[in-house]
């Protein structure tokens, strides 16, 4: 497949179950490598990066946010939010944080361990994480999955105006049509390839 | 993070962490117990070297002058030195067959001979004299300090004549009865006396001669020393005799005894690194999720190993102090077995070097015990790590060897007991060795 996408733009990736949605997610944050061609992000050239040099990238660049939330479990939920920030040495802005976890509703669970909470919580967790270094590409794996449609469409909403706000670039598989149409290009993929 | 990320994956394994601090108070009491055995058996046996040649003094002389004493002593290689004049050989008949020697010594070279007084002090007053117990029981003379002793000696022995010297008990020591000869420490006052304020012996005589020991600053090349000393003082023709304990071939055979425990240091080291390298595999076997999450969400190798080698170290900081405690408690138990027929008191060494080399040797076990985990826990794959478990080493060797397995006969407990052994070969190889090595030490300490 071949895939261009500006920065800036809000990329929503459908396709049906197998498709290769996640394997081409996966990709595009240096987490898998492709078995042929090559993935270029911005001026990095994924293939050509080491290991350690795609996890530096993967963590100043890349928010991920995961269809199973992949939260720290020994973490609690601020440490969580805050933790690829202070992996890579530098300190949290916190007005920024407040911002988001006022945004997600987990005021009240932010000293709390993942174990405790909803799945739904878990996930907007996993969203705080993704946006809490300001990263230039959100990849977002069915990221309102979990979540009720009041705060689905105010993770949308999140997104679309720090995507605006920082130029960042956001790719994000659904299944739900009419977030789809929320964003400003639609892809199907079905089978590996783009249909 | 990586600070809070080590603290709390360390609180969360405490099956593990009990395991591997007991693996580690093991290793680290081997080390301790084998480095305070080699080193008391190194004093020891240099003590009995020392005992044999009579002197701890690295060298010695038997005829010297008080000039050439006042020379060597100002020499910048001399870190102590003691001396001695000589009155006579004492010969009181219930002394038949034991030595004794009167003469004056200074504290530095009583305390050289193994002759320095434990009750009471050396003599200060010109009728003071003080003695081993060997003698004072052959005179039957009660330990006590004021008692009066009596020697018969000849000022010449060349003649007949025996003096009767009357003495105040000063001083006494325990007496060792493989030394050549007792000690009867009188006052400096009166071997002048005595030898009528001569500053050397007469022709064929022995009362008024001088004798010197020098200790250098360390025992390193002794004879060099000795003929710089006597170079810089223009006295090469005195002759000083090299204290045999102090040879090369002495020490040389002092570390032949102590290779044994050497080559226990290695077998520790073996089989510690075995047993927590076991620890720390199945740790991060077990936990490979965990640390591929870690990878995914921008955690670097280096962090990684961090986190895996910080938990070592705070198993380090239970373990191995407990170690050297319980280790040197064993040592000091154990050393008494090796000199069984030893007369003089046995020494315990306590020597801070064999906390420091336990300590350091049990650190490197654990350090290298955590270099594989760690490098496989930094460089598991995001993906693969969401996939992996033991079993895929061997489903490795399962696409690798393309064995089938058709099987008609169900399933038994012994049957998924024997195929779980073989899940992680490599594991189970390890593991049979290391209690087939633990069951061959048995046996040798039993010998």
């Amino acid at each position: 497949m071949n895939i261009a996408i500006e920065q800036g733009e809000f990329v929503a990736v459908i396709g049906t179950s197998g498709s290769g949605k996640s394997t081409l997610l996966n990709m595009l944050g240096g987490l898998d490598r492709p078995s042929a061609g090559s993935v270029k992000v911005d001026r990095y050239e994924l293939g050509k990066l080491s290991d350690e040099d795609l996890t530096v990238f993967r963590r100043r660049c890349i928010g991920f946010v995961f269809q199973n939330y992949n939260l720290v479990p020994i973490l609690n939920v601020y440490e969580n939010i805050i933790m690829p920030v202070q992996l890579d040495g530098k300190k949290p802005d916190e007005a920024f944080i407040q911002k988001i976890v006022t945004l997600l509703g987990l005021e009240k669970k932010l000293y709390h361990m993942p174990n405790t909470l909803s799945g739904g919580q878990q996930q907007r967790v996993s969203i705080a994480r993704a946006l809490a270094g300001k990263p230039a590409i959100i990849l977002a794996d069915e990221p309102t999955g979990n979540l009720d449609s009041k705060t689905s469409g105010e993770v949308i909403e999140l997104l679309k105006v720090t995507s605006k706000t920082f130029h960042q670039t956001i790719v994000m598989i659904t299944h739900n049509p009419e977030i789809a149409k929320q964003a400003d290009r639609c892809i199907r993929i079905e089978d590996g390839k783009i249909v | 993070m990586i600070r809070t990320l080590t603290n709390r994956s360390f609180r969360k394994n405490k099956g593990r962490n009990m395991v591997a601090v007991f693996a580690i108070v093991l290793t680290s009491m081997m080390f301790t117990a084998l480095f305070t055995m080699a080193q008391s058996i190194g004093q020891n046996m240099t003590q009995m070297y020392l005992r044999q040649s009579g002197t701890a003094a690295h060298i010695s002389t038997k005829k010297i002058t008080d000039a050439q004493i006042e020379l060597l002593s100002n020499h910048p290689n001399v870190a102590y030195y003691g001396t001695s004049i000589i009155a006579g050989i004492a010969e009181n008949t219930r002394l038949a067959g034991r030595q004794l020697e009167i003469r004056y010594g200074s504290d530095q070279y009583a305390k050289d001979t193994f002759a320095y007084p434990t009750v009471g002090t050396m003599t200060e007053k010109q009728d003071e004299i003080a003695l081993d117990t060997i003698i004072l029981e052959r005179l039957n003379i009660p330990l006590e300090l004021g008692q009066t002793v009596t020697f018969e000696w000849k000022p010449d022995i060349n003649s007949q004549e025996v003096t009767s010297s009357v003495f105040t008990l000063c001083g006494w020591w325990e007496g060792n009865q493989s030394s050549y000869a007792s000690m009867a420490w009188v006052s400096e006052t009166f071997v002048w006396d005595v030898c009528d304020n001569a500053t050397g012996p007469k022709t064929g005589q022995i009362l008024g001669q001088r004798m010197m020991g020098i200790t250098f600053s360390d025992s390193k090349n002794i004879e060099q020393k000795t003929v710089q000393m006597l170079t810089d003082c223009n006295l090469t023709d005195l002759e000083f005799v090299t204290n045999l304990a102090y040879s090369a071939e002495v020490q040389g055979s002092i570390l032949r005894e102590n290779l044994p425990m050497y080559g226990g240091m290695l077998l520790v080291f073996i089989a510690g690194y075995f047993i927590i390298y076991n620890v720390f595999q199945i740790s991060v076997a077990s936990d490979i999720q965990f640390y591929g999450r870690l990878k995914t969400l921008g955690t670097t190798t280096k962090q990684i190993r961090k986190i895996i080698y910080g938990q070592g170290n705070r198993l380090c900081a239970i373990g191995i102090p407990a170690g050297l405690i319980v280790g040197y408690s064993l040592g000091v138990l154990l050393v008494p077995a090796l000199f069984p027929a030893m007369e003089t008191e046995l020494t315990i060494s306590v020597n801070p070097a064999i906390f420091i080399g336990a300590a350091l040797f049990s650190y490197i076990t654990v350090l290298s015990s955590c270099m594989l985990p760690a490098r496989i826990a930094g460089t598991v794959s995001p993906i693969e790590a969401l996939r992996y478990t033991d079993a895929d080493s061997a489903a490795h060797i399962y696409r690798k060897n393309k064995r089938h397995k058709h099987s008609k006969n169900g399933v038994s407990l012994s049957g998924m007991a024997w195929a779980n052994l073989w899940r992680n070969r490599k594991r189970t190889v390890m593991v049979l060795t290391l209690m087939c090595r633990t069951k061959r030490w048995k046996r040798r300490l039993r010998c």
